[in-house]
């Protein structure tokens, strides 16, 4: 068989209000069946991003997660409901607020 | 000192002095890993490719300690006001973060040399402004075009949920 290497998404968590999805990638190297190294990859999805236009008002965008796993992409849909994205792009404009 | 084997951490209560404010004395979190940092503007959008992309992390409770090296490849265009830095492997739960940029070029006279502000996963580059001495956050208009452009490298520590 030989070295195989897997990925496995063995962390998904929901945190906070705004309910960031972390995600924990692992990759897992085996040998014949025998696990050799075992690294993580994390990141973090959040409901959408926030872009603060010339005339001072603020675009909002929904977060592609198209790219993401089926199970991810299912609590992503799960959890952003329309009062967290609301809630969640006030604080965007807060925080862009802060230095512009 | 009692360590819990099911999961829960390593409870220092019983060897501590206990202080006032002191919200728990359960080291439970330890983590090491990997992510990749971003360059995200807070204008329109700004599509960005990499020739670097690194970045480390450590754990430690409520501590998240991060590590970062990053350069651009092939901008086209710098939109937006201000830029930001993204893609933190946990989100912050306050602004109270500590950044230091280790090394940076092709940023101009404007060279990034503090992390603030984050906001989840995202957190601010400041110079200090050669005219008059104040810190000012990198804007897109610091940024340069081409390969291999926008090198940043540093570290920061923030406070994340346990």
């Amino acid at each position: 068989m030989g070295l195989e290497k897997t990925i496995e998404y063995d962390k998904i968590e929901i945190i906070g209000k705004y309910k960031e999805v972390h995600c924990r990638k692992a990759i897992i190297v085996e040998e014949d069946g025998v696990e050799l190294s075992r690294t993580f990859h994390r990141y973090t999805l959040i409901p959408s991003s926030c872009l603060k236009n010339e005339d001072g008002s603020y675009t909002h965008t929904d977060t592609d997660i198209s790219g993401e796993p089926e199970e991810i992409q299912a609590i992503c849909k799960t959890v952003w409901t329309d009062d967290v994205k609301s809630a969640w792009q006030s604080y965007e404009e807060s925080y862009t607020n802060v230095v512009g | 000192m009692t360590i819990h084997i099911t999961g829960s951490g390593i409870d220092f209560s019983g060897q501590q002095t206990n202080n006032a404010s002191m919200t728990s004395e359960v080291l439970d979190q330890y983590e090491e890993g990997t992510w990749s940092p971003t360059y995200t503007t807070t204008g329109v959008n700004t599509t960005v490719t990499y020739s670097v992309q690194q970045g480390w992390y450590v754990r430690t409770g409520q501590h998240l300690k991060c590590w970062w090296n990053i350069q651009t490849n092939d901008v086209n265009p710098w939109n937006g006001t201000y830029i930001q830095m993204g893609g933190l492997p946990f989100a912050a739960i306050n602004n109270r973060i500590a950044g230091y940029v280790t090394q940076a070029y092709d940023f101009g006279d404007d060279t990034p040399i503090f992390a603030i502000n984050a906001a989840t996963t995202r957190f601010y580059l400041t110079y200090r402004d050669a005219a008059d001495g104040r810190t000012e956050v990198l804007r897109s208009n610091d940024m340069a075009n081409g390969s291999a452009k926008n090198t940043c490298e540093g570290f920061l520590d923030l406070q994340i949920a346990s």
